[in-house]
């Protein structure tokens, strides 16, 4: 298939069921609301490692925020409920509870509760103070700068990680200018994020490895440097492959941000490097979810 | 849906008890709420002999020329809106647990005693007893916001756990008696023996011989002011209070007092 002069590979990407929450981070301005995000969504790349997968979903005007200032929406994925709420609690207390002006509120509604500020409340020493207004219940922490302010829970909602679709180019160059393009298109679409840093991923993976010890290694198939060594998909011209990987709240949201990223290179000057767009999958047998490129692009 | 409108066919001769209302919900059609039979002095009646009724949403409940011997308007009710036009009787919204209760009027004792949740606009003043211990328990309001626009009786808001409460007009005497935590907020003046043996909570005043016992703070910047003031907003539907017109003083001569107090400048 040629979408707008890119080549699309007949193939698909394997996502799999995670669990998500989304907080709302929010500061005197921009600048420490940032600072905050990007201490939390720090080291919060692949589950494999991280605990959680995070990043920033977008950014929040004044009008947005629960109060009325700057603020960012972060979402994290988990494979399970403890990861989740364990790796939410550390993150809120050490990266957000420490930063500045700062003040963290839930970002979405479900049935299934879990703690945000609930036990963080006790470094607080006795001093903080509970608040409870509109059905939800706020902690008041007294800290050096003021108070934290910070809502007592958040919800956990069904998600899915792991959408993806790869960039196959002739250089580096074009292949990261590419990426950048297409995560550029999807910065402020809401329910998705692209954890990795700056969206992009390099060292796509596949399942096991020779050595027992590692559940993961490189995905071969996919490096430019083994084409003469492995069983390389790769065509002849291409020298570099760069992956962008994609966890949303749904199927819909997923497959429409991997169609905007696609759109926005094969709208851009770098396509006329691109060799063809193609995805990350385990045959079909281990994720529940299928991305079908071609479909997408239809 | 139109609302449910409940209007009086003619004026009352004795005390009403319109704790019923809290049953339309479990109610199945229009006609067995119609037929719902209630005690009015010492007979069973029909719901219909005594009110002209129309409309159908029983969740949304309008009572048109209220009066004052109508007692229990909105006692343990449960996501209902009940609107009501008139002045009431005693125990308006007295443990109600959840929904909307809107009175254009003025009311008698016990308003919003034991309450549980659920938002309550009062557009008039109040009696005594008003947001206090209900009969038979030791505990005030536990949740919900209640409003009131005009001026509020002796022996107010007492044991209150939990909620908020905000008064327009003036406070009766021994208001806020051990009071164990909530906010509440008056604009009016407040009378004698305020906030005896209270505990935590937080109080919004304009009345400054409240402070004099309280240590002034330090004028930090408090975040939960903006995004209470604005959840109120979004609530009410008004600006109470102007957020940059707060001194807050925190610590008393009374070492087991953990209130804080805000007094709002002119």
């Amino acid at each position: 298939m040629i979408y707008n002069g890119l080549k699309i590979d007949n193939t698909f990407a394997e996502a799999f069921n995670m669990k998500a929450s989304r907080i709302i981070v929010t500061a005197d301005n921009f600048k420490w609301a940032k600072h905050a995000c990007d201490s939390f969504t720090g080291f919060a790349t692949s589950v494999i490692a991280c605990g959680v997968e995070s990043g920033i979903e977008r950014q929040l005007k004044k009008s947005e925020t629960p109060d009325g200032r700057p603020g960012y929406s972060i979402l994290l994925f988990s494979m399970s409920r403890s990861q989740l709420e364990k790796q939410l609690e550390t993150r809120v207390g050490q990266c957000i509870l420490t930063c500045p002006t700062t003040a963290v509120f839930s970002g979405i509604d479900g049935e299934d509760i879990i703690p945000l500020g609930k036990n963080i409340r006790y470094f607080g020493d006795g001093y903080q103070i509970s608040k409870k207004i509109g059905g939800k219940r706020f902690w008041r922490i007294p800290v050096m700068d003021g108070e934290f302010l910070c809502e007592e829970s958040t919800s956990r909602v069904s998600a899915i990680g792991g959408g993806n679709f790869l960039i196959l180019s002739k250089n580096r160059k074009s292949c990261l200018e590419a990426c950048e393009v297409a995560v550029k298109s999807i910065e402020n679409q809401l329910n998705v994020i692209t954890p990795f840093p700056g969206g992009v991923v390099r060292s796509g993976s596949k399942v096991g490895s020779k050595y027992k010890a590692l559940i993961a290694s490189t995905n071969d198939a996919f490096c430019p440097t083994l084409k003469s060594m492995t069983n390389s998909t790769l065509a002849n011209d291409v020298n570099c492959v760069m992956e962008i990987v994609i966890n949303g709240l749904n199927e819909t949201d997923i497959s429409i941000a991997i169609k905007k990223c696609i759109q926005s290179i094969s709208k851009s000057k770098i396509k006329k490097d691109i060799c063809s767009i193609s995805a990350g999958n385990y045959g079909g047998k281990l994720g529940q979810y299928h991305f079908n490129l071609r479909k997408i692009m239809k | 849906m139109r609302p449910l409108v409940l209007q009086l066919k003619h004026k009352l001769s004795y005390r009403l008890d319109m704790s019923f209302l809290s049953d339309f919900n479990k109610l199945k059609s229009l006609t067995k709420l119609k037929d719902k039979k209630i005690i009015y002095g010492s007979q069973e009646i029909m719901l219909k002999e005594l009110f002209n009724i129309s409309g159908s949403n029983m969740k949304n409940i309008i009572i048109k020329k209220a009066s004052s011997l109508m007692d229990n308007i909105g006692k343990n009710i449960e996501d209902l809106s009940i609107k009501v036009y008139g002045n009431v009787g005693y125990a308006f919204g007295a443990h109600m647990i959840n929904g909307e209760l809107t009175l254009y009027g003025n009311t008698l004792d016990y308003t919003a005693s034991g309450l549980k949740g659920g938002n309550i606009m009062i557009f008039g003043s109040v009696g005594k007893y008003f947001c206090g211990k209900p009969n038979a328990s030791n505990e005030g309001i536990k949740d919900g916001l209640v409003y009131v626009k005009g001026n509020v009786g002796d022996n107010s808001i007492q044991r209150m756990r939990r909620g908020v409460v905000i008064i327009e007009g003036n406070v009766g005497d021994y208001a806020c008696d051990e009071m164990i935590s909530g906010t509440v907020i008056i604009k009016g003046i407040v009378g004698k023996c305020f906030g005896k043996n209270i505990k935590r909570g937080t109080l919004f005043v304009k009345d400054k011989k409240l402070t004099k016992n309280y240590v002034k703070s330090n004028n930090a910047k408090y975040n939960f002011i903006d995004f209470y003031l604005k959840t109120l907003f979004k609530i009410i539907g008004k600006k109470i209070i102007k957020n940059n017109s707060l001194i807050r003083f925190y610590g008393n001569k009374d070492v087991n007092n953990m209130s804080e107090v805000f007094l709002i400048k002119n």
